[in-house]
């Protein structure tokens, strides 16, 4: 009906799910596995970034964010940035009052 | 003053307009499950006035037992509990809310040519989330009531007192949630439902105000909800979060506390600013100066005002490092303000200045949120936060930005705007006179505070040495006048709803799309679309306008 | 005009009164323009769901700083294999979700309601090992609160999971605050949970319209936002799982 006139809507393919759901489950192994071996301060990092790179897949194409508008991209922007602010004036109180093992 | 831009119609012929949206549809039901943009405005409206009247009864409590230096007509703890709810009442249920929910809901949709807000049941649900919250609150003050402040801090609220923490906790939760589906609509709205032509440097600038503080809504308030879920945590189960016995660090509260409550305080002021743009414009007949850097700073003021939160909390024991970075970035954002209160007064200059009941507001507004402003950078600069923290200057610090202030800005709204809400005008000169009235109340009340801040008096303390007591006298006469001046509008205005003189369409000759319609409005706003061809506040496109409707009107009545 | 009921009159420029879509709110004038808006209207309200569980995070970034070495004891008291298996199943329904959502927007009623049910069993199965663990930790007298237990963490001798784990034992004044862990662990899980219950009560309601054909004739919208919802949820464990069960394992 009108759904030809209207704009075209963007229809993630079950295969592109497919890809990113194995992607996403190759994450979480890889994460239990890098969480085992002892890579001393790398840990937290490798896992975070494991972790980060799943959020954005999901983001991205299982939330459609790849295709959506630049309003909506830069809104998630803004929102991060300032949760960023939040944890980097936090972090910087914390660092130069209390850092580490009280 | 005799000069007026007043321009009503003919008050012999003159008739409010049969069908409006006060008309459209009757009976309870009608008000209460409305979708109708103006008619949640006007529920607002009432409700946060009848909150209001209870906040500003507990002031009076307050200023009455600091009539004298002892704690005589209450008990420390009952005086705890007055300023206590004084606080909650006052910000969350009248501040917060007052011009986005009320003006904000009845005229943005004008503004940008809208029929409604993009989600209209949201609207609605804001209002009952608000009445929840706001009804919750009085239940809790009616049961015990909450003494921890305003601001909970920790670990006094989840440790060391028996009150009604929990309860009131909840209630500002819900009205939480009330504020984020008012600013999350605003947001939406203002990218989506603007008419064709009206780009966004042609929006009027109080759209542009409450943009921002719905940015600060939207983004602001879940940290504050995160913070009070904690709080609830900890007294119920004892979590540890907050609790130094167990490791928790106080602190954290702070932290994610002022991460909401100093962008609230932007929340509160944005809509207001937003506000006397539009009464300075009109009232001087001019374009505001400087648009782009009136839109900007609105803007810069949302962004820069997550950044500062910690100056709150100076003495409390944040580290060295985090003072400095705090006070700096403090600095900073005083600058879009400052940035506003020039442009203001540039679009005074030389402007054709008629002294309206708004625009004597708006006067106040400035005068009075400078100093305000002014007093903030003392309080900003961490070394004299040391001394002037948590004394009575404090106090008067932000009275003077919230009611000289923002209280002021909200008051000049409703009187412009009464018009184009109610179709009538409200009696001139007594209006006029309660403006001045509340001006000289407001000073009389509030700057002997500074004084006393100075010298040393605390605040939240029911009793004080005797030699500030000829201080505190001043301030409590003050109040008295002050709520003169506010109790007058409430009867001028509702005694105007049947007696007032016919307004018309556009008594004030102002520029913007609401004033393009009839007065009280179409329930859909605008019979048509209206088409935005102007810039904002293009004084002669509507000269050209007018020209139009005479000529009109002359050959409609030649034949 | 003033005797009607406050229906606002179009104003778009279709001459013909049946081109109007069916879906199409009164106050919007396209389509396109609605579902935008309500695009837009679904991500920002996940903003402020970012920012609500961003707290909350902040809050664990601070302690898990202070106090590792308990954070560490009190982190391999979870097991990873549930938690392992319950990312599995929560990424699964994402899955699901995301062909559900294709499904409605390719038209295939049976399809769609075949795969919002497999969502809303596997987000059962997660709830149901959730509850799994919060009754072993509640056993193992690990809920905050009262009750809270500090011998598996002065004694490890004591406790299977800590033996198996290699888990030193903690000094008294470290180990009060394996506490403080479990506290973030039970709020974050369970804000985590909560959101998860909502969910599924959406989904019953999801299901019930889809059996009538509701969301396969054309206006997709409800179904993808709760999917932009069910994805959401499914990042805030992404990132859950490891901070909690994954401190260090080694």
């Amino acid at each position: 009906m009108s759904e030809q006139q209207e704009h075209a809507e963007h229809i993630v393919s079950p295969v592109v799910c497919a890809v990113v759901y194995v992607a996403l489950l190759a994450g979480v192994g890889l994460t239990i596995a890098a969480s085992y071996a002892n890579l001393g301060i790398l840990n937290p990092i490798i896992v975070l970034a494991i972790a980060f790179t799943q959020a954005t897949l999901v983001a991205l194409f299982s939330m459609h964010l790849k295709w959506s508008a630049k309003l909506t991209q830069l809104s998630i922007g803004a929102c991060f940035f300032i949760l960023a602010t939040l944890v980097s004036l936090v972090l910087l109180d914390n660092v130069s009052r209390a850092w580490g093992s009280w | 003053m005799s000069d007026t831009i007043v321009s009503l119609p003919d008050q012999t012929t003159a008739r409010i307009p049969k069908d409006n949206y006060l008309t459209r549809e009757n009976g309870l039901l009608s008000w209460l499950l409305t979708r109708d943009h103006k008619r949640i405005g006007i529920l607002y409206l009432i409700s946060i006035t009848f909150f209001f009247f209870i906040g500003g009864a507990l002031a009076g409590l307050i200023r009455l037992e600091l009539l004298t230096p002892q704690s005589d007509l209450m008990a420390s703890d009952t005086y705890n509990k007055v300023f206590t709810m004084h606080g909650v009442i006052m910000i969350f249920f009248f501040l917060v809310p007052s011009v986005p929910a009320t003006l904000g809901n009845f005229f943005l949709p004008m503004m940008i040519g809208a029929k409604d807000f993009a989600l209209p049941k949201m609207n609605l649900a804001s209002w009952y989330l608000y009445m929840a919250g706001g009804l919750l609150a009085l239940y809790t003050m009616i049961t015990g009531g909450v003494d921890t402040g305003w601001t909970f801090t920790t670990p006094l609220s989840t440790h060391y007192v028996n009150t009604n923490v929990l309860t009131t906790g909840l209630a500002i939760f819900i009205a939480g949630f009330s504020s984020i589906f008012t600013g999350l609509n605003f947001i939406v709205t203002i990218h989506k439902m603007r008419v064709p032509g009206l780009t966004w440097f042609r929006l009027p600038l109080f759209v542009w105000a409450n943009y921002a503080a719905s940015i600060l809504m939207v983004l602001g308030t879940p940290v504050l909800a995160v913070a009070i879920v904690l709080v609830a945590l900890e007294r119920t189960i004892g979590i540890g979060v907050f609790d130094p016995t167990k490791g928790g660090d106080p602190l954290l509260f702070q932290h994610l506390f002022w991460f909401y409550s100093h962008p609230a305080v932007y929340i509160m002021i944005l809509p207001g600013m937003g506000v006397i743009s539009e009464v300075i414009s009109t009232f001087s007949r001019k374009r505001v100066f400087g648009y782009t850097a009136v839109a900007f700073s609105s803007v810069a003021i949302a962004v820069f005002g997550f950044f500062v939160w910690a100056h709150h909390m100076f003495i409390m024991g944040v580290s060295n490092y985090a003072v400095l970075v705090f006070s700096l970035l403090t600095m900073l954002v005083a600058v879009p303000s400052a940035i506003k209160i020039f442009n203001w007064a540039f679009t005074l200059y030389k402007g054709s200045i008629t002294f309206e009941t708004p625009l004597i507001y708006a006067f106040g507004f400035m005068g009075l949120f400078t100093i305000g402003g002014m007093t903030g950078v003392f309080l900003g600069t961490a070394g004299t936060d040391i001394h002037l923290t948590e004394t009575y200057f404090i106090v008067a610090h932000f009275h003077f930005v919230m009611v000289g202030g923002m209280l002021m800005a909200f008051l000049a709204g409703i009187h412009f705007w009464w018009p184009k809400m109610t179709g009538r005008m409200y009696p001139e000169k007594l209006s006029q006179m309660a403006a001045v009235v509340t001006f000289i109340g407001f000073n009389l009340t509030f700057f002997p505070q500074f004084i006393l801040g100075m010298l040393g008096m605390p605040r939240r303390y029911a009793s004080y040495p005797p030699e500030f007591q000829i201080l505190n006298v001043f301030s409590s006469a003050g109040a008295t006048i002050l709520g003169i001046g506010y109790l007058l509008p409430v009867l001028y205005l509702t005694w105007s709803l049947k007696y007032g003189a016919i307004a018309g369409d556009n008594p004030w000759q102002a520029t913007g799309l609401e004033w393009q319609c009839q007065s009280p409005p179409l329930t859909e706003n605008f019979p048509e679309t209206p088409v935005m061809d102007h810039e904002a506040y293009d004084y002669e496109w509507l000269e050209k306008q007018q020209e139009a409707r005479r000529k009109e009107a002359e050959v409609t009545s030649v034949e | 005009m003033s005797n009607s009921p406050a229906i606002t009159p179009e104003t778009h420029t279709a001459t013909e009164h049946h081109e109007h879509p069916p879906f199409l709110l009164h106050h919007f004038n396209s389509m396109e323009q609605q579902n935008d808006t309500s695009s837009f209207a679904m991500w920002l309200f996940l903003l402020t769901e970012v920012m609500f569980f961003g707290g909350m995070f902040v809050v664990y970034m601070i302690y898990r700083n202070w106090y590792y070495a308990a954070f560490v004891a009190a982190s391999r008291q979870l097991n990873v294999a549930m938690g392992g298996i319950n990312s599995v199943i929560l990424i699964t329904s994402s899955f699901t979700m995301t062909l559900g959502v294709w499904s409605a927007q390719t038209k295939r009623k049976g399809a769609l309601i075949l795969f919002l049910i497999l969502t809303f069993i596997l987000g059962f199965v997660f709830l149901g090992i959730k509850g799994m663990e919060y009754k072993e930790k509640f056993e193992k007298h690990h809920v905050p609160g009262e009750h809270y237990s500090l011998q598996s963490f002065i004694n490890p001798a004591s406790d299977a999971e800590a033996m198996a784990t290699g888990t030193k034992a903690l000094p008294l004044d470290e180990a009060v605050h394996t506490e403080l862990f479990f506290s973030l662990y039970f709020a974050m899980t369970g804000m985590h949970a909560l959101h998860m219950i909502i969910g599924m009560g959406l989904l019953l309601f999801i299901i019930f319209r889809a059996r009538s054909g509701a969301y396969t004739t054309g206006h997709t919208a409800f179904v993808e936002y709760f999917g932009l919802y069910w994805h959401f949820v499914d990042i805030i464990w992404i990132f859950l799982f490891p901070l909690l069960y994954l401190i260090n394992r080694h």
